[in-house]
């Protein structure tokens, strides 16, 4: 009976031990991180009490100390199981740690080291022969995937170069490799592939272009990695050049000397009623003060003292299209704020984040430019091959009055859902913002702006 | 009526005048140095203008106040007065740059110091004049003068606390320093609103 009942207690004490580590924390691709870019983070454990995912990213240095960004998630209790996945920027950083906690204990901890920032951008192998892949791609930062693990979500794969299939494993998600190719990551088929990819070889047929990466379908003989070089684009360069100086100008100050010249006149007035108003110098002169108060503050105080500006970016290519966003903030007074949505910042500075939060202190006189996590959208304005020749169409439900192509010109304007044909146009300059971004996008992009929007529609593959 | 009819001929009184002169002037020299002439720069000027201006008065305060103990008290309450009549007319200085500075603390409370600080320094003057005067040592008062604030902030430092230094307690919300000046500015008055018993206003 004893016996019996120690052999239930052991069994029970494995249970729980088992149910203890049934935590899973994946940061990155197979554990591989990418400084300086998303990376998607997935969390999934079972039967758990209410539970909060700590992440402490220091991203400070020698010079400046400590700054710390610290991340927060919360998953309510389940009896069952739990799949939590997010995407966290993670700037170059001296040490990450991670803590799953209850409100009574840790569940889970661990950390990366500095040695693990590495910048260099993933080239991710859905195969069962790794070895054979690292032959082929030199130079590359190459990792294992799994079909099923892939994350369906754009901004998980800012961090990513290239994904290769090869058709020895499962086939994975189209919707997790259309997310792939539309953040700008190189798909490339190893034909010959099962019928299991049929849904996927589909893509190809359609188009090789979507949003800002392409897909291939290519045989290891005729493979060129220099090829792929050249139809490749790095968001991450063209997010950038979103940031100008315009979203950073603090509001124009009074100049000294006027300031100086009514200053000076006040003291004198005021020493004159000192010195010739006997009954009267204390009233008049604290009366004039007061009203040289309520003038001056309102003459010199700036209107408004928080300057917001939206920014968006649209890169599309085929149906499909990137979105990326931002938000200046210019403030002269500190505050504290609470932006809704997670995001990624132009300096580095002390924040936390949240799936959809980002919370920070604003210094005085300070600028501050703010990232969103990138989205998947409907291409609105895209390049369209035709009998007649290349169109341009417009979905959005505004007029685009300046539309340019690179290598073409300047376009008639282009009416709110409609399509033009692409001809020859003036090659006068374009405006600073468009000619920022075109240094960085191919020969025959469009280019459309309105106030905060720029819409960018890429060419097909070269083959 | 004779009361304020005397303190405006204070006001009017030639050292009074120089004095304001000298004061105005620096408030405006601290300010053509402090403002920036590029916008990217951040405007800092208040910090500046708000420290001169509360030092100054600080100082006027203490040299007022440790040369008026032998005048009747009377007298002594016109002058802080005047003081304070300064220190009210100069208040456009901190609130032209408050409103490009954007400094962490309320507009009210560097004007707060501005009329506490400066009776409570006054009530040291006095205090100072009369320590030195019963050690025989009243040819050192001019020393003594710069040489207390300089001791004060020294003592601060040595504490960690800002209890006495005008130049941490405008850049900050202290409570300590402003329960400590009120201390000592109720005192002051207390002392100087007793010649009431004596002699009508």
């Amino acid at each position: 009976m004893a016996h019996r009942l120690r052999l239930w207690l052991l069994l029970y004490a494995l249970a729980c031990f088992a149910q203890a580590q049934e935590i899973r924390l994946d940061l990155g691709f197979n554990g591989q991180v990418v400084a300086n870019r998303w990376n998607p983070i997935v969390l999934e454990l079972r039967g758990h009490p209410a539970i909060t995912l700590r992440l402490q990213i220091d991203q400070g240095n020698l010079k400046d100390g400590e700054i710390p960004i610290t991340y927060l998630a919360k998953l309510p209790p389940s009896q069952g199981f739990s799949h939590f996945e997010d995407q966290l920027y993670l700037p170059e950083w001296r040490n990450i740690s991670w803590v799953i906690e209850s409100s009574e204990r840790i569940l889970a901890s661990g950390s990366l080291g500095r040695r693990q920032a590495d910048p260099k951008r993933l080239t991710l192998v859905l195969s069962n022969n790794l070895a054979s892949w690292i032959d082929l791609l030199p130079n590359q930062r190459v990792t294992e995937a799994l079909s099923h693990q892939l994350p369906e979500n754009l901004a998980a794969y800012d961090g990513v170069e290239t994904l290769i299939m090869d058709g020895t494993v499962t086939a994975p998600s189209p919707e997790a490799i259309v997310s792939a190719v539309t953040s700008g990551t190189r798909v490339i088929f190893f034909e010959p592939l099962p019928s299991s990819y049929a849904s996927l070889k589909r893509l190809v047929e359609q188009n090789s272009r979507l949003g800002v990466g392409f897909i291939l379908s290519v045989d290891r003989t005729t493979f060129n990695l220099n090829r792929l070089e050249e139809n490749s684009m790095d968001m991450a360069n063209l997010v950038t050049k979103l940031e100008d100086d315009t979203l950073k100008d603090y509001p124009t100050l009074a100049n000294i000397s006027p300031v100086l010249i009514l200053a000076s006149l006040f003291c004198l007035a005021i020493l004159l009623m000192f010195r010739f108003l006997p009954n009267t110098a204390v009233s008049t002169s604290i009366v004039l003060s007061l009203i040289a108060c309520i003038l001056a503050w309102t003459w010199l105080k700036p209107f408004p003292s928080v300057i917001e500006q939206t920014r968006t970016l649209i890169v599309s290519g085929g149906d499909l299209a990137f979105q990326q966003s931002l938000l200046a903030i210019v403030n002269l007074p500190a505050e504290s704020r609470r932006i809704p949505f997670a995001s990624r910042l132009n300096k580095s500075l002390s924040h936390s984040q949240g799936p959809d939060f980002t919370e920070l202190s604003l210094n005085r006189w300070s600028n501050l430019v703010l990232y969103k996590k990138p989205q998947l959208t409907q291409a609105s304005f895209s390049l369209l091959p035709s009998e007649k020749g290349l169109e341009l169409r417009n979905s959005t439900s505004f007029n685009l009055s300046r539309v340019y192509v690179i290598g073409k010109g300047w376009q008639d304007e282009l009416a709110a859902d409609s399509q033009i044909l692409v001809k020859d146009g003036p090659l006068s300059p374009l405006p600073t913002r468009l000619e920022r971004l075109s240094a960085s996008l191919p020969t025959g992009t469009a280019l459309a702006e309105t106030a905060n929007l720029i819409l960018v529609a890429l060419p097909e593959v070269k083959p | 009526m004779n009361f304020l009819k005397d303190l405006n001929q204070r006001l009017a009184k030639n050292d009074f005048m120089q004095i304001s002169l000298v004061f105005f002037g620096l408030l405006i020299a601290t300010l053509a140095f402090t403002w920036p002439a590029n916008k990217e720069i951040a405007n800092n000027s208040y910090f500046s203008v708000a420290q001169v201006r509360l030092m100054s008065l600080l100082l006027l305060a203490l040299s007022f106040g440790s040369v008026e103990l032998k005048n009747p008290r009377r007298q002594k309450l016109i002058v802080l007065l005047a003081i304070l009549t300064l220190s009210l007319t100069s208040i456009v200085f901190e609130v032209a740059t408050y409103a490009v500075s954007f400094p962490n603390i309320p507009l009210y409370w560097s004007i707060l110091l501005g009329l506490i600080d400066p009776i409570a320094y006054f009530g040291f003057g006095l205090v100072l004049a009369r320590v030195l005067g019963f050690l025989r040592l009243s040819s050192l008062l001019p020393l003594a003068i710069p040489a207390l604030p300089v001791g004060l902030i020294f003592i601060d430092i040595y504490l960690g606390i800002p209890l006495f230094n005008p130049l941490t307690a405008v850049g900050h919300l202290s409570l300590p320093h402003l329960f400590l000046m009120t201390v000592f500015a109720t005192l002051s008055l207390v002392y100087l609103l007793n010649f009431r018993k004596t002699t009508p206003l």
